[in-house]
């Protein structure tokens, strides 16, 4: 993983343990930029997930931030059209994606 | 005849100048027995027996004229000769004398000579040697010195083994015909094009030699187009280069057309394909019948509409450079070892396609580890992997520690079972997160409530401040875990504004080291507390 992503990371209050498992259960993070992970960040806060939760749903689902964002938007946009509540749908469900 | 006479009619017959025949005096004098007839009739030999154009044997007379000398059936004897020891076509072998025509001067024993000693320096099979012979037969003229001396510098220069370069050969004979010089030169231009350490470069080399023979321009046009194709920076195409060195032997057409059927076939973005080629530049090799007969597999295998395999082949493209027969050996494999049925297994793929690519052996290395550290039985074991495949995933280390806390909270194994998503939960703040509801439910009867840790523990205090002085003297303990839409919809305030009203400091930890205490000791609840070093609020 990218040192820039892996500090920002640590900054979202995530352990290196923690760290590691989001790589052994998504080996794409290798990667991805800090640039690309803040993207996808940016349009799950625009879809209406919380920012202050965004570390929980990437330790349960991290494939979600593999997306190029061109493709999670679709996906949120999917999910809106849906359910109506892009973080209850997640919450109930963080595999949707 | 006289010798002036025969290049006298070889001009005219050729169009040559004096210059296009300088420096064959000695040839032209062997065959200056040769009269006019003779000649011309053997100029038409050679025609019709390589089928050759006159411009193309033009080519190979100034390259070659003591073919002159040679009689008819001596040559068709060489044609028999080379056709059978190198598995030749007739075709096969005139393209090989359009290149080589002195290949009609060597006899059979050196040839044969020069072969066998090929074969046993670089541990060649005979079909491996034909194939090379094929493609470069000026391979049967390099003298044994030269190709060891040859052998010896590109094991040196590039940190290869007698083997690595026996490989190497096989991919490009033309090795041996590229000088010491050109061979440095080209080394230090992909160093400092590509921004490679010395080691990176003779990596990539072993995978591709013939990086040594293209052109500098062309390298540099390729990797601009790749630049401006694919919205690069140069790091980010070095990168690609390193994990595909084959990248710079694609044709531009090629990489374009492929990259158009990769947006048709998986409805991608122009963007998003360019991101995914970041990743696995492989699949600018796949060729398009592989890739939709990849798809057809993954689709009928794991019972995919079309929509959800485009979707899993975002999130794991190495998928289409996976062979079906071990996809299908890997899917067995779970099969039998969790008892999963196949509607089980294929919804588990959707989840984490990167099942696929686990071992064997870590795989059931880490069901071992969860039985045992969880004490659980395989059917409660496999019961959770159902439910989250992405425990194969976990870290032993973070697993080890998350479930020290689920200890210290008293949290049955039935609960992690129910809910493993409870392994997911943030280390740091697992703790807070569990006391903060613990105090707004008045028990730990939010533990049935899924993907509770999935809340901030910041937002949960906030809104549990807010909505006490909001005035709702019973608190909706459900409301802390609801969406945020919901949430604002109930209470007319976002959580954002009640963060900031009550922020996560110090204080908060006071207070709710006190509040858990009361509602603990009412229902004989377990003893905790948090401290301000393990939520970093010490720092």
């Amino acid at each position: 993983m990218q040192k820039e992503l892996k500090h920002f990371l640590l900054k979202l209050d995530l352990t290196d343990d923690e760290i590691k498992s989001i790589e052994m259960m998504a080996p794409m993070f290798e990667n991805i930029t800090l640039e690309e992970f803040t993207e996808d960040m940016i349009a799950l806060i625009h879809y209406g997930y919380p920012q202050e939760d965004i570390s929980s749903l990437l330790l349960v689902n991290p494939n979600i931030f593999v997306l190029p964002v061109e493709s999670l938007t679709k996906e949120l946009e999917n999910i809106t059209k849906k359910y109506g509540d892009v973080e209850e749908a997640l919450k109930k469900d963080p595999f949707l994606i | 005849m006289a010798k002036q006479d025969i290049k006298e009619i070889l001009k005219e017959k050729f169009g040559f100048i004096d210059k296009d025949l300088e420096g064959k005096e000695d040839t032209f004098s062997r065959i200056s027995y040769l009269d006019q007839n003779k000649v011309e009739e053997k100029i038409k030999f050679y025609m019709e027996e390589f089928n050759l154009t006159k411009e193309e044997f033009g080519k190979m007379i100034v390259n070659f004229p003591a073919l002159l000398g040679y009689n008819e059936d001596g040559v068709r004897a060489k044609i028999s000769f080379y056709m059978e020891e190198f598995n030749l076509t007739k075709a096969e072998f005139c393209k090989m004398v359009k290149i080589l025509p002195s290949l009609l001067g060597f006899d059979k024993d050196s040839v044969q000579a020069k072969e066998a000693f090929y074969m046993e320096e670089f541990g060649l099979t005979k079909e491996e040697f034909d194939k090379m012979v094929k493609v470069l037969p000026a391979l049967l003229c390099y003298s044994e010195d030269n190709i060891q001396a040859k052998e010896a510098f590109c094991m040196e220069e590039f940190g290869l083994t007698k083997e690595e370069f026996g490989k190497m050969l096989i991919k490009m004979p033309a090795l041996l015909s590229l000088s010491k010089e050109s061979v440095q030169d080209k080394k230090s231009f992909y160093i400092q094009e590509f921004k490679l350490t010395k080691q990176e470069f003779d990596k990539i080399v072993k995978v591709l030699p013939a990086l040594l023979c293209y052109s500098e321009d062309k390298i540099q046009a390729k990797k601009s187009f790749y630049i401006q194709e694919f919205k690069l920076t140069k790091e980010e195409f070095s990168k690609m280069v390193i994990k595909l060195p084959a990248l710079l032997s694609l044709s531009k057409e090629s990489v374009k057309d492929k990259k158009s059927f990769y947006i048709q076939e998986f409805k991608l973005t122009k963007e998003e394909f360019d991101k995914i080629v970041k990743v696995l530049p492989a699949l600018l090799c796949y060729s398009e019948d592989n890739i939709q007969a990849k798809k057809s597999f993954y689709m009928k295998e794991f019972k995919l509409t079309k929509e959800e395999f485009c979707k899993i082949f975002i999130k794991m493209p190495a998928l289409l450079g996976l062979d079906k027969e071990s996809v299908q050996a890997k899917k067995t494999f779970y099969m039998e070892e969790f008892d999963l049925t196949n509607e089980e297994f294929c919804k588990m793929f959707i989840k984490m396609p990167t099942l696929i690519g686990l071992d064997k052996d870590s795989v059931q290395a880490k069901k071992t580890f969860y039985m045992e550290e969880f004490k659980l039985t395989k059917k409660e074991f496999c019961k959770m992997l159902i439910k989250m495949p992405t425990l194969l995933g976990l870290d032993k280390d973070s697993i080890i520690n998350k479930h020290k806390s689920i200890k210290k909270l008293k949290i049955d194994n039935s609960v992690v079972v129910e809910h493993p998503d409870i392994l997911t939960a943030p280390e740091k703040s697992l703790k807070v997160r569990y006391m903060i509801l613990y105090i707004a439910y008045g028990s730990d009867s939010f533990l049935d409530r899924p993907c509770w840790q999935m809340t901030s523990h910041k937002k949960t205090w906030a809104r549990l401040c807010g909505i006490r002085e909001i005035g709702k003297l019973k608190i909706t303990a459900m409301d802390l875990l609801i969406s945020e839409k919901n949430f604002f919809q109930k209470y007319n305030i976002d959580s954002k504004t009640l963060m900031e009203r009550y922020p996560f400091t110090k204080e908060a930890v006071k207070q709710i080291n006190a509040e858990y205490k009361k509602v603990a000791e009412k229902i004989d609840g377990l003893d905790l507390k948090l401290s301000e070093e393990e939520l970093g609020l010490d720092k």
